[in-house]
């Protein structure tokens, strides 16, 4: 009896302790970003006088907003279009036999292997080429590079797993093609779709490089890169309160979606462990 | 109702033929067994009939239409599948109803079809739930249900009852007998369980590495099988094969020097004497065999003995028991019951 105890309060120390470990980071943001002037460079844990002053300045002083909005958009277009095309590259690759599939498959695993720099100085000048220079749609463009092996090796294995005669029992129902993924492989890729899209979504709003790269001025910026160049009154003083307030601002988002579709998420990575 | 035909129906996948040049002819109405040992091409027959494949060559008609280039939901006919292929997102009645929804039926006559087939299959408390929340037998009912909802005129079934455990497997079997009886359609079935397939069957089709062996009524297959595959592909135990060293004067002679009476009949190209376990009796005179070993089957026993010669022998009878282990009997053959093949197989007829 006793050494259970023993064990519950053991392992709910250790919970706590990674807990604080992982989340300490997020809590120290979120107070400093309520800290006001100079008090930013106190150790305590709370602020002697909480304010908002932060967020205003950031609000009002850059186009934050602007960014945050230039954000979304990227990301939610990186989204639905990888989650389109993975679907239909899944649909071939997981269902029909052609040649060079596998070379194909892996090829495009080896294009999410090469570092960012590695393509950043071919891919600038292909953007340069199409003339997305400072345009948004060369982010969407560039992210895909990453989003897309993924969310096609994804969907591809969940593909496979969906037994072909669920497909055919709809043939022979009478469903055509555009029945068949609409109303069968839809909900049945569901979690899946979930699942990456979420991925998707959070490297496509963290991205960092190429952001920098294919953006010139303030109002194309993405989130990261806008936090990264926040700039104080003069050179010589970094607005530490600023930039902290941005960054609670943008990850909120993500943790809310994360909430929302937790239940979902769940399932999408535990899907297939267990036949339906 | 409506019948079947097929014609030189030949496929290939790649290089390896599967299927090669089968005609049959199905007739309205009639409950036809597929059977053969794996990878003999049941399925894949099946599912020509089904237009999931397409044959290589031939033709497929149904109900005398030329349905060989034909998508499968304009045959008319409909399949359950061995892993019974339910939609896991939908409920048992949007499963059943999926079909007619593509079909566009109206809203009040695809509910009153839905509750129909459902009482005919006693699955009306079952109608709400999802696949998942089924057992095995349930989820095979409503495979069928919903094969049957569109009233098609041809069922194809593969392997439908293979994942059932023994005794809801005859039940469901006889149940699928008494469906065939009250709808009076088509239904074309494939198993590899020749004990299901004699039990349902109008006709039987034996298939063999992508061929037809032999078509025909249970009872006509069992007694009277055209080749030596059939013969020894139906029955348990299997039908004892002899190979006698010559025919002479009516009667076979084995390599130990005993004789076989055979049936009246031209027997000069007999190359082998196949004889069931049940038509072997036990007796005062005939052959000599040592008993090695006797199964007790509870209904009856299978002894199995060796001949002189040192052929081994599945005898049905309930005469001996565990004890006679190595004991000798006699044992006669009923001529009328033996079967002769030749040289290729086939069987060889008496007169
Ligand atoms: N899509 C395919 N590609 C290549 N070969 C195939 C394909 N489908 C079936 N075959 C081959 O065709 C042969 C017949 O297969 P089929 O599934 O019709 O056998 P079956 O009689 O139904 O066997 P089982 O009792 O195991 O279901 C097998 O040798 C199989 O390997
Ligand atoms: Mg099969």
């Amino acid at each position: 009896m006793n050494s259970r105890l023993a064990k519950t309060a053991g392992l709910t120390a250790l919970w706590l302790l990674v807990a604080c470990f992982l989340l300490f980071p997020f809590y120290y943001a979120v107070v400093s970003s309520l800290r006001a002037g100079s008090e930013i460079f106190e150790a305590s844990l709370w602020p002697a006088d909480p304010g908002l002053a932060n967020y205003r300045q950031v609000m009002i002083d850059q186009p934050f907003a602007r960014n945050i909005l230039n954000s979304l958009m990227v990301a939610c277009a990186v989204v639905v279009l990888s989650l389109g095309l993975a679907v239909f590259a899944a649909y071939a690759f997981g269902r029909t036999r052609f040649r060079g599939r596998r070379l194909l498959l892996y090829t495009i695993l080896g294009v999410s292997m090469f570092p960012q720099v590695a393509v950043l100085s071919g891919l600038f000048e292909i953007v340069r080429l199409f003339g997305l220079y400072n345009n948004l749609l060369s982010l969407i463009f560039s992210y895909m590079i990453f989003t897309l092996p993924f969310t096609v090796w994804v969907m591809t294995s969940f593909m496979r797993e969906l037994p072909v005669e669920i497909e055919e029992a709809a043939i022979m129902d009478g469903a055509g093609p555009w029945t068949i993924v609409t109303r069968i492989f839809l909900p049945l890729l569901a979690p899946a779709l979930v699942t990456t899209g979420l991925l998707a979504f959070i490297a496509a709003w963290n991205e960092f490089l190429f952001a920098l790269s294919f953006t010139l001025t303030n109002e194309q910026r993405t989130v990261p890169v806008a936090i990264a160049l926040i700039t104080g009154a003069s050179q010589f003083e970094l607005p530490w309160g600023n930039i902290m307030a941005a960054s609670v601002i943008v990850t909120v988002p993500l943790i809310a979606l994360v909430l929302v579709f937790q239940r979902r998420l769940v399932a999408g990575l535990t899907a297939g462990a267990v036949k339906g | 109702m409506t019948s079947v035909t097929l014609e030189g129906i030949g496929k290939s996948f790649g290089k390896t033929e599967v299927i090669s040049h089968v005609d049959l002819a199905i007739e309205s109405g009639e409950f036809v067994v597929f059977v053969g040992a794996s990878g003999s091409g049941k399925s894949t027959l099946l599912r020509m009939i089904a237009g999931l494949e397409s044959p290589s060559s031939g033709q497929v008609l149904i109900g005398g239409r030329d349905v060989t280039a034909a998508p499968p939901s304009e045959r008319g006919v409909s399949m359950v599948f061995q892993s019974y292929a339910l939609y896991p997102h939908m409920t048992v009645r949007q499963n059943i109803a999926f079909g007619l929804k593509l079909a566009k039926a109206g809203k009040e006559s695809i509910a009153e079809a839905v509750g129909r087939v459902a009482q005919m299959l006693q699955i009306e408390n079952l109608l709400d739930r999802k696949p998942s929340q089924l057992s095995g037998g349930q989820r095979q009912r409503v495979a069928i249900a919903r094969a049957i909802v569109r009233e098609p005129e041809v069922f194809l079934f593969d392997e439908p009852l293979s994942n059932l455990d023994a005794a809801l497997r005859t039940q469901t079997r006889m149940e699928i007998k008494e469906l065939h009886r009250s709808l009076g359609a088509t239904m074309i079935y494939v198993t590899h369980d020749q004990v299901e397939a004699m039990s349902l069957a109008d006709r039987m089709v034996i298939l063999h590495r992508g061929r037809v062996e032999q078509v025909g009524p249970p009872s006509e297959l069992y007694h009277r099988p055209a080749t030596a595959y059939v013969a020894a592909f139906l029955g348990s135990p299997t039908m004892n094969f002899l190979s006698p060293e010559r025919i002479e004067g009516g009667e076979a002679l084995l390599a130990s020097g005993e004789r076989i009476a055979l049936p009246q009949g031209d027997w000069s190209k007999a190359a082998r004497i196949g004889i069931r376990p049940e038509d072997i009796e036990i007796g005062q005179e005939g052959l000599p065999a040592t008993v090695e070993m006797v199964e007790e089957l509870g209904e009856t026993r299978i002894v199995h003995a060796r001949l002189s010669d040192g052929e081994e022998l599945a005898i049905r009878s309930r005469a001996l028991t565990e004890d006679d282990r190595n004991s000798q009997i006699r044992i006669t053959f009923l001529p009328e019951r033996l079967h002769v093949f030749d040289e290729d197989g086939r069987r060889l007829e008496e007169r």
